[in-house]
């Protein structure tokens, strides 16, 4: 593994990357204040203008934006009974009534604490499992790196879209826009319908932001409003109490992170499913349980804590194996890719100062959102203040600049522009836009993967044999079926608890 | 729209667009063609299955509601606003679109009130799009087209 630490100490006591990094932590913060707005819609609106600053200077900054769209949610949760993201929702059960009873401060240091905590949580777990599991991807060869593909994009069909054929379809789509272009092997141009432009096939990122953003900003028509917040006023000397309350509430605090971080090893589940179980799993151990959703400190602490170990949690496949653990990994892993960096043993081999000191960095991270955190909170209770109109005015107009600034390309914008119409309605008729995103970024690989075997398979005697017959396509072969027939059994079992409703 | 005609439609849609697609393949060789074609295969099959449980789901009252809480005049609107958008950046100038777009969003976004808010609207716009100018021209040196305004 090349690794130098001083190249990582170097790297992250920079003061200009601390500065990114932090920018990038307020960015994420804001993004996740602002109900409506996710931290995918920031690291996919970001990811344009980090592409001048080295690799691991930009993982960094997008990495802060992540984790801090992952407190940023937290926010609207607890002032204003709104989720800023969906894995905040749990948040407003016990945040809001907290601030109600006039604890709005309390409750918004609990969920700094715990999801800085959570946090490092989750970043250790990540250091010490992503050397194993980077090991187990050296025995992955071209047909696996296929099947790895199939498995991430059935998962993210499942849980993104909650339809699982709809997904599917989504799936395939995504993964039939990464074939538009001249075809690698033999020159021929794809579904390129005469188009010059479209020769060098659909141009990732301003897909990944017109799938994220546009729709946003166009469902942001209907929400309108803003500025619902009253005065908050902080006052001093609660952080300290706040910290030893925290304490006193350790196991549940422990408890939440293991299941931030189980959850978000689970490709596609993400921070939104993980938060219900780490809420239900604390009221259920808990001697009171009575008490929750009526504004108590472990009502905010299992939440907050387990969707910031969702960010390391996820990222553990993401940079072992390419499989992303929720919507902004996936977009995280374009980022990857664009910058030359394939996930798996190789990244930690060939790259092992970019990926350690960015794994490192989601300490320093975590530890600048404290400190923006307890000091900019009242700076960040104004992004709520915001009216929406102005908002989704800026996600279109910074959207296109993103655009068109990766390469000074007009086909860039035009792709974002169609992604971000189809996007909506893909939304609107349950295809959800995670899987089409998946599908074009893991495109090539499992077109490569796909090709490569036909021919090593074929030179070998049987191209069917080598591409089912290897024990590790076999075990993603399993995993795939397993993740269809759970998601299958999910759907339907969701179906049966809605009919009554 | 009952979920139930939606899905009929978008099965349909989806495997007339499939086989159109893999019309598009013919003149390609075995290499290029196998894998898009096995994916348009895939679209073909499960949009199938998409029909047969609809098919299934007869006396559903499953609803979709495409723009429910987004009204249609506004969404076709701020749509149009934004295609007007992505072609004026190349033919008017990058910031006296921007300057446009952002103002003519707020203004449709503003409801009843649309005059009281016009001077913040207007405010808004001219901030974004200095900021702009200052960030992405100044500082990231983004060339912008050369179109016939700034």
């Amino acid at each position: 593994m090349g690794f130098d630490p001083w190249f990582t100490i170097s790297c992250l006591t920079d003061p200009v990357n601390l500065l990114l990094m932090s920018a990038g932590a307020i960015f994420g913060i804001v993004m996740g204040a602002t109900p409506g707005l996710t931290g995918t819609l920031g690291i996919a609106l970001l990811l344009p203008f980090t592409f001048g600053l080295e690799p691991v200077v930009s993982l960094l900054m997008l990495g802060s934006v992540y984790c801090g769209s992952e407190y940023g949610g937290s926010i609207p949760a607890i002032l204003i009974n709104t989720p800023g993201t969906g894995a905040a929702l749990c948040t407003t059960f016990d945040g809001y009534k907290m601030a109600q009873k006039g604890m709005a401060q309390e409750a918004l240091n609990t969920a700094l604490i715990v999801s800085v905590f959570g946090g490092f949580f989750g970043t250790i777990t990540l250091i010490f499992l992503s050397i194993p599991l980077a090991k187990v991807s050296m025995k992955f060869g071209a047909p696996e790196q296929f099947w790895l593909a199939i498995f991430a994009l059935t998962i993210i069909a499942g849980l993104a879209s909650g339809n699982v054929v709809k997904g599917i379809i989504g799936g395939l789509f995504g993964l039939l826009l990464s074939t538009v272009g001249m075809d690698p092997v033999t020159g021929y141009p794809r579904f390129t319908f005469g188009t010059l432009q479209l020769m060098g096939g659909v141009e990732i990122i301003p897909a990944l932001i017109g799938l994220f953003a546009i729709p946003q900003a166009l469902l942001l028509i209907s929400t309108g409003g803003g500025g619902q917040v009253g005065g908050f006023k902080p006052k001093r000397g609660l952080f300290l109490k706040t910290f030893r309350i925290v304490l006193k509430h350790f196991r549940v605090l422990i408890q939440s992170c293991f299941v931030g971080l189980v959850v978000g090893i689970m490709p596609g589940a993400g921070g939104n499913v993980a938060t219900f179980i780490a809420y239900n799993e604390a009221k259920r151990f808990s001697k009171n349980p009575e008490e929750y959703g009526t504004g108590i400190y472990e009502g905010i602490i299992a939440p907050e804590a387990c969707n910031n170990a969702v960010v390391g949690g996820a990222q553990i496949p993401l940079l072992t194996l390419g499989i992303p653990g929720s919507p902004p990994a996936a977009v995280l892993l374009g980022a990857l890719m664009v910058h030359g960096l394939q996930p798996g043993f190789k990244l930690f081999a060939q790259h092992g100062n970019v990926v350690f000191t960015y794994m490192i960095g989601l300490f320093v991270s975590n530890i600048l959102i404290l400190i923006l955190g307890s000091f900019l909170v009242r700076g960040f209770v104004r992004v709520l203040q915001v009216p929406r109109k102005f908002v989704a005015a800026a996600i279109f107009c910074l959207a296109t600049v993103g655009a068109y600034a990766i390469r000074s390309a007009s086909i860039d914008v035009i792709t974002m522009m169609t992604a971000g119409i189809l996007g909506f309605f893909l939304i609107r008729f349950g295809f959800g836009v995670a899987p089409v995103a998946l599908g074009l970024i893991l495109g090539t690989m499992a077109e490569e993967g796909f090709k490569l075997s036909l021919i090593i398979g074929a030179a070998k005697g049987s191209a069917w044999l080598y591409f089912f017959n290897r024990p590790p396509s076999m075990i993603l072969i399993a995993l795939t079926i397993a993740s269809l027939i759970y998601s299958l059994y999910q759907e339907k079992k969701k179906k049966k608890e809605d009919i009554p409703k | 729209m009952n979920a139930r005609t939606a899905d009929f439609i978008i099965a349909a849609l989806i495997s007339l667009g499939s086989v159109f697609l893999l019309g598009q393949l013919q003149d390609i060789p075995r290499e290029g063609y196998i894998f898009p074609g096995i994916l348009l295969y895939g679209m073909i099959f499960c949009s199938a299955i998409l029909f047969f449980r609809a098919l299934l789901k007869s006396g559903s009252k499953e609803t979709i509601h495409v723009f429910k809480d987004v009204p249609l005049g506004k969404w076709m609107v701020v749509v149009t606003i934004f295609i007007l958008y992505v072609i004026g950046i190349f033919h008017i100038g990058f910031f006296t679109s921007t300057f446009l777009v952002s103002s003519a969003i707020t203004l449709v976004l503003s409801g009843e009130h649309w005059k009281k808010a016009i001077p913040g609207n207007l405010a808004f716009a001219i901030s974004l799009t200095i900021l702009f100018y200052l960030f992405f021209a100044k500082l990231m040196m983004v060339r912008f087209p050369d179109a016939l305004f700034f």
